[in-house]
């Protein structure tokens, strides 16, 4: 009897390695499916999912049929990297779109595309140092590609390199001045304090852009923003509403919109914006507005909303830190949302964890030193603050938590 | 061929495929700091995720300290595990191997069931089995490297990070074995019932578990 128990143990151990490379192979193999937009996503972005969908059934029916299609694959692949922008599943469409990417890589290791939304994913995944030694190596195969500085610029910000990131940004400009490169410039210059030469870059990257499209009116959006923390409210509203004219129910001009409606005291429109803006993007932003304006109309809605809130929240922990279990590092946000939650334990962790990835990034000490504020520790959150300012960043939330701060030191 | 020498040969086969490889996140936070800062931080991290976050590779120990509770049993294990690990630790964080997860985690389930059901059927020291321990060794190591990998080694103390690293795994695993003999080695291993009483029920509960955890790892 124990003569044969070995074999069978070993021929058993052997049978299930077997299967776990089948099933991986299979796995790494699979193409990822479109996943359905919320019905209230589904509603307001009514004919463009419509498109969106038939795009990308039409890209999974030919993979289907001719499964060595890199191209589809990499068309695939940006759609989903576009998805992941618009509902805001990161999670899911980053992990599908670098599934592609790897699949057209293992074929043609150098190619330009492949790369680039690899790159782009990592960036996403807030895989920052690997960002940063992709976006190298793809330089080093492409050395005149805007788009390759494009991706650099990105990295060496996240990490906190902001003298090699408008080195980065001023070398992409220069190859390329495009949406994409004065884009970069505008935010390179807003965190440095520069406003108007913000709003200059910007402007351009609205005009270098084609109307209506999300890159577009994104951009748009943000120099509203500038113009918004500027207070210029009435320019502010102006592209707002250009923004809306031109793509309607855009969730950022909105909630470009519901901001400027708090600011004049219409809590009730306001709402009303924020949950139009809810309604189409997954972003956590906007129930806090809608809550800081209930509170004005009826706070005990307030309360209500604070608690659908803090279950979302909860859920979207536990979503984030599976998601971060998969590749996707979410440190930051989660160290707010259970800021939000009051765990200040937790949240200090998480922002630990993100501060330990990229010390020198002003986002990272800003959340690290709002932490420890929340945990007491004025000193450490004096410290991280300072490191936080660095850039001379107006940023006025960044300026309010800055107050507070000094305030208890 | 001997079928009992095919097992550690198709593990390692499977690490020789090839396999997107991807650089290690760089720690920038801990280049330029002392290096008795780098050499106690990863200590502690090496230590924690095995005590308490290595749930797999606890019950990996245990499994191997059930074997028989014969001091020299324990070392030749321990010593192989602790070698093969080191060595895919230090090959995956230079990227000479990068194994998916989707291979290494069913694995590590997939050798802590091999263990606790070998536990079922002998208690006498194999040289097969310090071989497999070894190659499951080789794949812990794998595991190891990942989360290692989640926070990253600075660039300045690659090898000091890692061996600092090591050292931490290594003082949660002799933890762990200490504290199976506090627990139970010490009281009952002489006992005539220690096999039936103690040894088969908790490798039968670490078998199941690890089942559920292959099942789990493979279609989850």
């Amino acid at each position: 009897m124990k003569k044969l128990a070995y074999p069978a143990l070993i021929v058993a151990l052997l049978a299930t390695l077997g299967f776990v490379y089948k099933n991986y192979e299979q796995k790494k193999n699979s193409i990822p499916t479109l996943q359905n937009r919320s019905e209230k996503q589904t509603v307001s972005t009514g004919s463009e999912w419509l498109n969106t969908k038939k795009a990308i059934e039409s890209l999974l029916d030919q993979i289907r049929r001719h499964p060595d299609d890199i191209k589809a694959k990499l068309q695939l692949a940006m759609a989903y990297v576009q998805e992941s922008r618009v509902t805001g599943n990161h999670a899911y469409y980053d992990e599908a779109a670098f599934k592609l990417v790897s699949q057209v890589l293992e074929r043609e290791p150098t190619n330009y595309d492949a790369l680039c939304v690899k790159t782009t994913i990592l960036l996403s995944q807030h895989h920052f140092a690997d960002a940063l030694t992709a976006a190298n190596d793809f330089l080093k195969l492409y050395p005149a590609a805007a788009f390759g500085y494009g991706l650099l610029t990105d990295a060496h910000l996240e990490l906190g390199n902001y003298a090699e990131a408008i080195a980065a940004c001023d070398k992409m400009n220069a190859i390329r001045p495009d949406l994409r490169s004065y884009s970069r410039a505008a935010y390179l210059r807003e965190i440095h304090g520069d406003y108007v030469g913000a709003k200059d870059a910007m402007l351009m990257a609205v005009k270098s852009g084609v109307p209506a499209l999300e890159q577009t009116e994104w951009c748009r959006v943000q120099l509203g923003h500038l113009y918004e923390k500027t207070n210029d409210l009435k320019q502010a509203e102006e592209l707002y509403q250009q923004s809306l004219v031109l793509r309607p129910d855009y969730a950022y001009a909105l909630a470009g919109m519901g901001r400027l409606a708090m600011k004049k005291g219409n809590y009730t429109e306001g709402s009303s914006f924020f949950e139009k803006a809810a309604a189409q993007t997954s972003d956590f932003d906007f129930q806090e507005n809608i809550i800081e304006c209930l509170e004005k109309i009826d706070p005990s809605k307030a309360k209500i909303a604070a608690q659908n809130l803090i279950t979302e929240l909860q859920k979207h922990a536990t979503d984030e830190k599976a998601a971060a279990e998969k590749g996707h590092y979410a440190d930051k946000e989660l160290a707010y949302i259970y800021l939000k939650l009051g765990d200040t334990k937790l949240a200090l962790e998480h922002a630990t964890r993100e501060w330990l990835r990229r010390p020198e990034n002003i986002e990272a000490n800003e959340c690290l030193a709002w932490v420890y504020f929340k945990n007491n520790d004025f000193p450490q959150a004096k410290m991280y603050m300072e490191r936080a300012l660095k850039t001379n960043s107006k940023e006025p939330i960044l300026l309010e938590r800055k107050a507070q701060i000094m305030a208890k030191n | 061929m001997n079928p009992q020498k095919i097992g550690p040969l198709s593990i390692i086969a499977f690490f020789a495929l090839k396999t997107p490889i991807s650089a290690h996140t760089v720690n920038y936070a801990l280049e330029g700091k002392p290096t008795s800062d780098v050499f106690s931080y990863y200590v502690k991290l090496g230590f924690e995720h095995i005590i308490p976050l290595g749930l797999d590779h606890i019950l990996f120990v245990v499994g191997l300290y059930l074997l028989s509770p014969k001091l020299k049993t324990i070392i030749w294990q321990a010593t192989a595990f602790t070698v093969a690990h080191t060595i895919t630790l230090i090959l995956s964080m230079k990227n000479i191997i990068v194994a998916p997860p989707d291979i290494v985690e069913p694995i590590i389930a997939l050798s802590i069931v091999f263990i606790a059901v070998e536990n079922l059927i002998t208690s006498t020291l194999q040289p097969w089995r310090i071989a497999l321990v070894f190659a499951f060794g080789l794949v812990h190591g794998l595991g190891f490297a990942s989360a290692l990998n989640e926070l990253g080694i600075p660039r300045d103390a690659f090898f000091s990070s890692l061996l600092s690293f090591n050292v931490g795994v290594e003082l949660g695993q002799i933890s762990v074995i200490l504290l199976c003999y506090v627990l139970f080695g010490r009281w009952f291993s002489e006992r005539d019932w220690y096999k039936s009483r103690v040894v088969v029920p908790m490798s039968l509960g670490i078998a199941a578990i690890a089942v559920f955890w292959t099942i789990e790892r493979i279609f989850m």
